[in-house]
């Protein structure tokens, strides 16, 4: 029977390696792709962060201090992360496995299986704290002019933050399981880190950090972090580490006792996490089995209760409930309406004064990027909800519904809500950049065009590829047909925005000329490929789903 | 009721179903035996509309389920082998849906669906997420939907997999009594003890050809087993019965 650390590596590691090997080319390429996009985190930050620093360490006098300074902003907002993402982990790991009845069921102890959730917690949400250490690191190096010891230090410095994070965490989590549903306790977490997230990106924008480039603004924040007295107290472990990593090597025996005074308190706690808390896991767990005794329940929205039954309610009401309750949609939902607040508001602090070209000039591009914000609405809600709905589609399709009607509920139920965003976001664009004549008419053709083409694309895609293997959104989202539906939307916003750059040029041209003479390929040759363009996107995406209704008898 | 006529299915060179030729009358229960793999559910699939013939029609109440699918929908009530249903609809709002689709009034959707699910035993699991259901709760509630609109011909695919006695019981007693009322009831079973006493003809398909069709004694006669049981009948229509001696 293995120990808790054998577990870790037999049901974690082991499968993880094993999955790793025998997966395809299609896999290890997204794995690549993975991997690279976070080095590419990394490079970033690591870019934005080092001339920061750097200035910041130039300050004469109290360079140090204002590095010092912000070094423990930094590990304090890690280290509340680290405890917050642990608290979701270890409620979702302890409490929600599936394989927590396989092991408790049977004679295996079940401290060993907590251990082993305990340190697969603190593993899982140690990469955050890398992720952004590591190149604030590799920044401070360079700012400090330190050498790689130095670097390998700080590396191994922070390390007693996970253990004392994941303690900390594990403490509420087993409390608030004793008494209350810990599928409320998972979804008030991810609402709460939801609304933070959302919360933060809204401030950050506000602040706009990348004004810190400007060498007057950078020199005020300088003054005013030198000015700013933190609490820095003893008792906390983000001081601990931050004392570890700036005395080395200067005052090398002082950044030992710091370290060594963060390991003995993370050890510390977690052996009397794991002696307190361990023998005490089966009692909370099978008090929880008990009070999840009661399933999710269908309490239908009040609004839908009050629209009458008929064909088109009763699939476009099935088609609301089915969007409302996948899973994790919801905190999805929350990002994207801070993507548009963000988008809304940068679109409004764009320094375009009267200069009429530059306007004319970024129109078209602003179009683009309202549209992408359509295709990321379009991809993560209405194509995984026609995606992950075939299993019961036999109730529809055995009822008196023909195949038109079903599909063009479907299409609607989609075109609408796109529709509505997009003109809402025109609605945003419009006073900003005042478009006229032929650029005002492509605006209003793509603002309102658009989302009735990514409405077809992503539903009758969606059903022509839908999923059987699975129930979950992220899947049909990350899976090749959601990345190629994603694909084909950024071409066909992207096709029609080119196709109408030769009449805009060719209006600006004749508003220059005084001789009203029209080149009428401008417009006959972008026109015919244009409605070509939408008569593909509005037909092939049905056709398809036809095909496969047909072939498959859905 | 239900008329099929040279009914053929084909997946690419694979002929699923071969020419079927059937005849089921009111006040029927047919069940439709035959190995894994004979096209009993394919057969089903396209009585249903849920499928379309490579050739050959289906007549539902007379009228041709290739023409006018709708119209012949209207007074089918289907149950599929799995009953995979919406799982994140409740109960009551999958027997709404079902309802809604087949033009019934809100009014008669709560007192029908509520007799139903007072009859299968799931009045407690109303309001609960079909996710959440077992699979043999989930059989009785497509059954329900399959009833709400009072069909007159009843399809099956295997409606007894998942059930407890009980519930076994219950249903086999419902077909019964549909039959009874006038209503033609067409399923697929593996049981042969249940098709036995249930059903009142039987056909027996085996490569997509029906090779024996009619009441239990004229098949029993057919297969030259006058005195033998429907198991022995079947292996020997069907060819299972040299599996054993060669084994």
């Amino acid at each position: 029977m293995p120990g808790s650390l054998g577990l870790l590596a037999r049901v974690w590691i082991q499968p993880a390696w094993s999955t790793l090997r025998r997966s395809g080319l299609g896999e290890r390429v997204r794995l690549l792709v993975f991997a690279l996009s976070g080095l590419a985190f990394i490079g970033l930050l690591y870019g934005l962060l080092k001339p920061v620093l750097v200035f910041f360490a130039s300050q004469p006098e109290i360079g140090s201090l204002l590095v010092d300074k912000l070094i423990y902003l930094v590990f304090s907002f890690l280290f509340g992360a680290l405890a917050f993402s642990a608290m979701i982990g270890l409620n979702g790991r302890l409490f929600r496995s599936d394989d927590a009845a396989l092991f408790l069921g049977t004679s295996y102890p079940a401290c060993d299986y907590f251990t082993f959730r305990y340190w697969q917690a603190c593993v899982a949400t140690g990469w955050m704290l890398f992720l952004f250490w590591l190149p604030l690191l590799l920044a401070l190096r360079h700012a400090r002019g330190a050498g790689w010891g130095w670097f390998f230090w700080g590396l191994v410095a922070p390390l007693p933050l996970l253990p004392l994070a994941t303690s900390l965490a594990l403490l509420p989590v087993m409390l608030v399981a004793r008494w209350f549903p810990t599928r409320l306790f998972q979804r008030g977490l991810l609402g709460f880190g939801a609304l933070l997230a959302v919360s933060l990106v809204t401030l950050l924008r506000w602040i706009q950090p990348e004004r810190l480039s400007q060498p007057k603004n950078a020199v005020s924040a300088a003054e005013f972090l030198a000015q700013w007295a933190l609490p820095t107290p003893d008792w906390s472990p983000a001081a601990w580490v931050v004392r570890a990593v700036s005395y080395f090597p200067e005052r090398m025996a002082e950044a030992w006792i710091w370290f060594a005074v963060a390991c003995f308190v993370a050890a510390l706690l977690t052996w009397a996490c794991l002696r307190v808390l361990g023998p005490r896991f089966l009692d909370t767990w099978l008090r929880q089995q008990d009070r999840m005794g009661g399933p999710a329940r269908g309490g239908q929205p009040w609004l839908l209760n009050r629209v009458p039954r008929s064909v088109w309610s009763a699939l476009l009401r099935r088609d609301i409930l089915a969007l409302a309750r996948q899973k994790g949609q919801g905190l999805q939902a929350l990002f994207l309406s801070a993507l548009i607040l963000v988008y809304i508001f940068n679109l409004q602090r764009l320094p375009l004064g009267d200069d009429e070209g530059l306007k004319g000039m970024l129109f078209l591009p602003s179009c683009v990027f309202s549209q992408l914000i359509v295709i990321a609405v379009a991809a993560r809600f209405v194509f995984p909800t026609q995606s992950l709905d075939l299993k019961g589609i036999w109730l529809i399709q055995s009822a008196p519904v023909s195949r038109g009607q079903f599909l063009l509920a479907r299409y609607v139920f989609a075109a609408l809500p796109l529709t509505l965003l997009s003109v809402c976001l025109g609605a945003f664009a419009w006073p900003v950049f005042h478009p006229q004549g032929v650029s005002a008419l492509a605006g209003a053709l793509i603002y309102i065009g658009a989302p009735l083409g990514l409405a077809s694309l992503n539903a009758g895609l969606g059903i022509a590829w839908a999923r059987q293997d699975t129930i979950q959104a992220e899947d049909a989202i990350t899976g090749p047909s959601g990345v190629l539906v994603m694909g084909l939307s950024f071409v066909y916003v992207l096709a029609q925005v080119v196709l109408w750059v030769p009449p805009i040029r060719e209006a600006y041209r004749l508003s220059l000329s005084s001789r009203f003479q029209i080149q009428w390929w401008a417009w006959v040759a972008p026109g015919l490929l244009w409605m070509a363009l939408h008569g593909w996107a509005l037909v092939w995406p049905w056709r398809r789903a036809v095909r496969r209704m047909q072939n498959e008898g859905l | 009721m239900i008329q099929l006529k040279g009914l053929i299915k084909e997946y690419g060179r694979f002929r699923a179903v071969d020419g079927l030729d059937l005849d089921v009358a009111a006040g029927q229960v047919y069940g439709f035996l035959g190995p894994n793999g004979a096209g009993k559910t394919t057969t089903i699939r396209m009585i249903t509309g849920l499928l379309r013939p490579s050739a050959g029609q289906v007549l539902v109440h007379g009228i041709d389920m290739g023409f006018e699918p709708e119209k012949a929908k209207t007074n089918l009530g289907f149950v599929p082998d799995r009953p995979e249903l919406f799982s994140y609809l409740s109960v009551i709002e999958t027997l709404r849906l079902v309802g809604g689709l087949r033009g019934l009034s809100d009014q008669l959707i709560e007192t029908r669906g509520a007799e139903w699910l007072r009859t299968f035993d799931l009045e407690a699991w109303r309001d609960e997420r079909v996710g959440q259901l077992s699979h043999g709760m989930r059989q009785k509630l497509s059954l329900a939907c399959a009833l709400l609109h009072q069909p007159s011909v009843l399809v099956l695919d295997e409606p007894m997999v998942g059930l407890d006695p009980k519930g076994s019981r219950q249903v086999k007693d419902l077909l019964r009594g549909l039959a009874a009322e006038g209503r033609t009831v067409f399923l697929s079973i593996h049981t042969l003890e249940i098709a036995e006493v249930l059903c009142d003809r039987l056909g027996i398909l085996l490569g997509g050809r029906l090779v024996a069709e009619g009441t239990v004694a004229q098949i029993r006669e057919r297969a030259g087993l006058s005195g033998g049981d429907l198991e022995s009948v079947f292996l020997r229509l069907t060819g299972g019965e040299r599996h054993p001696q060669g084994a």
